[in-house]
């Protein structure tokens, strides 16, 4: 068990690395010493066990286990209804997390996590296919890799 | 749990009405009280269950019955928030620190979204920050690793609201088909509307007294609350307004059940009548497996079997549940106790359940919170 710090628990994590909207980041999580869990947003002690936490990247591809829809803009968004929403695997952190889609995506999809831009000005993070921006660059049918393909 | 009956219930209907808080709580208070043949005054401690509304909110409640001196706790727990108090309530009378406890939950919520549920402000801003997304993931999930399918989801809509026809108390008396359910708005895919239960009003009441104090007083064959388990997250659990999860995650509702049935010293098949957390019809299919009333993967196949519904094997919501009751967040867990006495008693009416003797009660709410109570005759 390490010394936690009152003040460490004043600052909210950042959750994702900084960039341009559509450009590939990650997700700020923290790796346990101790028992092995992740956690996401990053804790400085672990949530689960209270053993130390160093700094984790969560990156694609990711399994897009679940995904529903919000059709109605909830007291507070500043982004607009009907939006996706889906809950994105990391088999190796044994993690999932919810976010925004960038488009409707199917469930076992592979998907990469990227900087999302849902509102004008707005940034989060969100999960697009792997592949996705590729696609869009270029001609020809829309098709997003499954799951089965790529893990 | 031993010694801790509850020597009297009371209840203010769910709905909509034009009067506030204070008159809702006061009336279920009033009401309980009445029934268990007490006056405020004589009640040690009062623990008032409330969300929403403002600070001494169960002071300015009991302000209402009568100023007597004796302590006034509020409790808040989210949806368990009723529970919370009747699981504090019964400790202190197992305890010996107090002999009647009078709990009182009552709720006036707005119309729409339950805000202010615990969400982070990037949450929010994002349109993460919303309850039924989170029922949607956990429906979604149902859908995707059991048989069940969105006609099972209907059919705990039907079932529940064909209850409620015979229960007063009940804000949607009306029943409804399967079609008007599956053709009903959508709200977050796979849930609808009419899969969702209505944040509302109203207000509920129990009186735990040590069974020792009862039987001084003359109130003969009390129902007994023989276990009363609150938990709260634990390291692989998942629940509203947490925006990650482990892939092995838990669930907090199946570890209060276990705890429940522990301290009532017994087993799922021991229960006659369920009242659970329908916040929306597929978390009503999980509580089935939750609370140890089906093994995992049989959720549908316990619904479609009849066994849940009334006349069948061991009825769940004859009440109506959330889904017809609406959700007044303070007040659910201790109207979920209303019905359940209610049902031990023998006093149901139309939707008594012949012979029931054991009941259980569950709620789940934001923050990670759940607690299972079981009552005996």
């Amino acid at each position: 068990m390490t010394s936690l710090e009152p003040a460490d628990l004043l600052a909210w994590p950042e959750l994702f690395l900084t960039a341009e909207p559509g450009a590939p980041t990650a997700l700020l999580a923290g790796g346990c010493t101790g028992c092995r869990r992740t956690a996401f947003p990053r804790a400085a002690r672990c949530p689960a066990c209270g053993a130390a936490t160093r700094p984790t990247e969560l990156r694609g591809p990711a399994v897009l286990d679940t995904c529903t829809a919000v059709l109605s803009t909830p007291p507070g968004a500043l982004v607009e209804a009907p939006y996706e929403v889906g809950v994105a695997r990391f088999p190796a952190a044994r993690i999932c997390v919810i976010g925004l889609l960038t488009e409707r995506i199917e469930p076992g999809t592979m998907v990469d996590v990227v900087v999302h831009e849902p509102y004008p000005g707005g940034r989060t993070f969100g999960f697009r296919p792997v592949g996705a921006a590729d696609r869009d660059l270029a001609p020809g049918p829309r098709t997003t890799p499954s799951a089965e393909r790529l893990l | 749990m031993r010694d801790v009956v509850i020597a009297g219930v009371g209840i203010h209907p769910f709905g909509r009405f034009d009067y506030g808080y204070r008159e809702l709580g006061a009336y279920a208070a009033e009401d309980c009280l009445r029934d268990a043949g007490l006056t405020a005054d004589e009640v040690d401690l009062v623990l008032v269950a409330n969300v929403g509304a403002e600070m001494a909110k169960g002071h300015n409640v009991v302000n209402r019955l009568r100023h007597t001196g004796k302590p006034i706790v509020n409790v808040e727990a989210a949806c368990a928030s009723s529970g919370s108090a009747l699981a504090l309530g019964a400790a202190l009378i197992s305890s010996g620190a107090h002999r009647s406890v009078l709990c009182i939950g009552v709720e006036k919520a707005p119309r729409g979204f339950i805000g202010a549920s615990g969400f982070e402000t990037w949450q929010i801003e994002t349109g993460l920050g919303v309850n039924p997304l989170y029922f949607a993931i956990q429906a979604g999930e149902l859908l995707r690793d059991t048989e069940a399918t969105e006609a099972d989801l209907a059919e705990v809509s039907v079932k529940n609201h064909r209850h409620a026809v015979h229960n007063p108390n009940a804000m949607y008396r009306k029943e409804i088909s399967r079609e008007e359910v599956l053709e009903s708005r959508e709200v977050c895919p796979p849930l609808r509307l009419l899969l969702l239960c209505a944040p509302n009003e109203g207000a509920a009441a129990a009186l735990l007294m040590h069974s020792d104090e009862a039987r001084r007083r003359g109130i003969t064959h009390p129902v007994r609350l023989t276990a009363a388990a609150l938990v709260s997250r634990g390291p692989d659990d998942w629940f509203v307004p947490a925006p990650a999860f482990p892939v092995d995650r838990t669930s907090l509702s199946e570890r209060a059940a276990q705890l429940a049935y522990e301290q009532a010293g017994i087993g799922p098949a021991d229960v006659d009548i369920v009242e659970c957390q329908d916040t929306d019809a597929a978390s009503e299919l999980l509580a089935y497996r939750e609370l140890g009333l089906c093994a995992p993967g049989e959720e549908a196949a316990l619904l479609r079997s009849g066994d849940t519904a009334l006349g069948g094997r061991r009825p769940v919501n004859v009440s109506g549940g959330l889904l017809s009751k609406g959700e007044p967040l303070g007040a659910s867990g201790l109207g979920q106790v209303h019905e359940l006495v209610t049902q031990l008693r023998g006093h149901a009416g139309a939707r008594q359940v012949e012979g029931a003797r054991v009941g259980l009660g569950h709620v789940m709410g934001a923050g990670h919170n759940s607690c299972v109570v079981v009552v005996q005759r």
